[in-house]
């Protein structure tokens, strides 16, 4: 059924058979014997090189503990669209990384003037 | 080796690559039964096409293949004149992840399948103009303009095209399309199923 699915699909348009999905909108994906592993390094590298941070130190939570965030903390304000450009980068990695979901919805609610 | 795409058709005509390339990006279009030349239609509008460059790379950083394609004007398209309906639909994320972890579950693989130039293959519904592309003027035609039967990039209703004829293949098939998710077709045949998801040119099935 597959098989024949595939031969008419191609017959009918002009088609590249990829084979087993391992690469799709930036996920990478692993097909084992009896689970699928996703994962999205190439993206997370690509993203860690243009906010030039792939020499940083990796920390194991995603947000400083006890850290209280303000409208106005006085700081130098920032390049607003970059910021905008991280977080909606974040929001992508969410897809595979669930566990950063809440460090990047609390950092999305200062976008208006990042500092 | 030029790493650097150019940003217009004076820079890549001097190069032999890109120019090349642009002919057989044109050969392609031709093929395809894209246009057809006839003469300046009153009272219509005509696009604009433009070249664009790109230099495709090996996973490894080395040069594939240098592209060119031609891609129309799509800005200067007004609504209504110039086209009516744009909206198609893309798979959400969420749809395809809850196909990988159905697969996880079910022990069944995933097969991907992409389509070569999608939105040049769609019949378009619409009258529409565009000029001669820069380099391919037709000689003793350079009044005449291109009238379009099938899509360019670029195009407003180039993806809505693409969407309706993939959409009517799988209806055709015997698929159902999924009620809340329009991307999403499931066939079922006996105690077998096909699962298939659509985004844009790539699709994957299981």
């Amino acid at each position: 059924m597959m098989q024949e699915f595939k031969e008419n699909m191609m017959k009918t348009f002009e088609m590249t058979d990829l084979g087993l999905m391992n690469y799709f909108l930036g996920i990478e994906v692993k097909q084992q014997e009896d689970s699928i592993f996703i994962s999205q390094k190439k993206y997370i590298e690509a993203l860690l090189k243009k906010f030039k941070m792939y020499d940083c130190k990796p920390v194991a939570t995603p947000l400083v503990v006890n850290e209280k965030l303000q409208k106005d903390d006085g700081a130098q304000e920032t390049d607003a669209s970059r910021y905008r450009s991280l977080i909606g980068s974040l929001f992508y990695l969410t897809a595979t990384r669930p566990d950063i979901m809440y460090a990047t919805s609390l950092l999305s609610r200062f976008m208006q003037k990042p500092s | 080796m030029a790493m650097i795409e150019p940003n217009c058709y004076e820079e890549a005509s001097k190069q032999e690559v890109w120019v090349k390339a642009m002919e057989e990006e044109v050969k392609m279009i031709e093929k395809n039964n894209t246009w057809e030349l006839v003469n300046c239609p009153k009272g219509k509008d005509i696009i604009g096409v433009k070249w664009v460059y790109k230099t495709k790379l090996n996973p490894d950083g080395t040069i594939q293949k240098h592209k060119a394609i031609l891609v129309a004007k799509g800005y200067s398209q007004q609504p209504r004149i110039d086209y009516n309906e744009t909206f198609a639909p893309v798979a959400r994320l969420d749809t395809i992840r809850a196909l990988i972890a159905l697969a996880a579950q079910k022990g069944w693989n995933i097969y991907q399948l992409d389509v070569k130039s999608t939105f040049l293959n769609e019949v378009l519904e619409e009258e529409i103009y565009v000029e001669q592309p820069q380099g391919f003027i037709n000689k003793g035609n350079e009044g005449k303009v291109l009238r379009l039967k099938k899509a360019l990039y670029d195009l407003k209703q180039a993806p809505r095209a693409w969407y309706s004829k993939i959409d009517q293949y799988f209806i055709d098939q015997g698929f159902r399309r999924s009620k809340s998710e329009p991307t999403l077709y499931i066939k079922a045949q006996g105690h077998y199923h096909i699962i298939v998801s659509l985004y844009v040119d790539d699709l994957i099935y299981t």
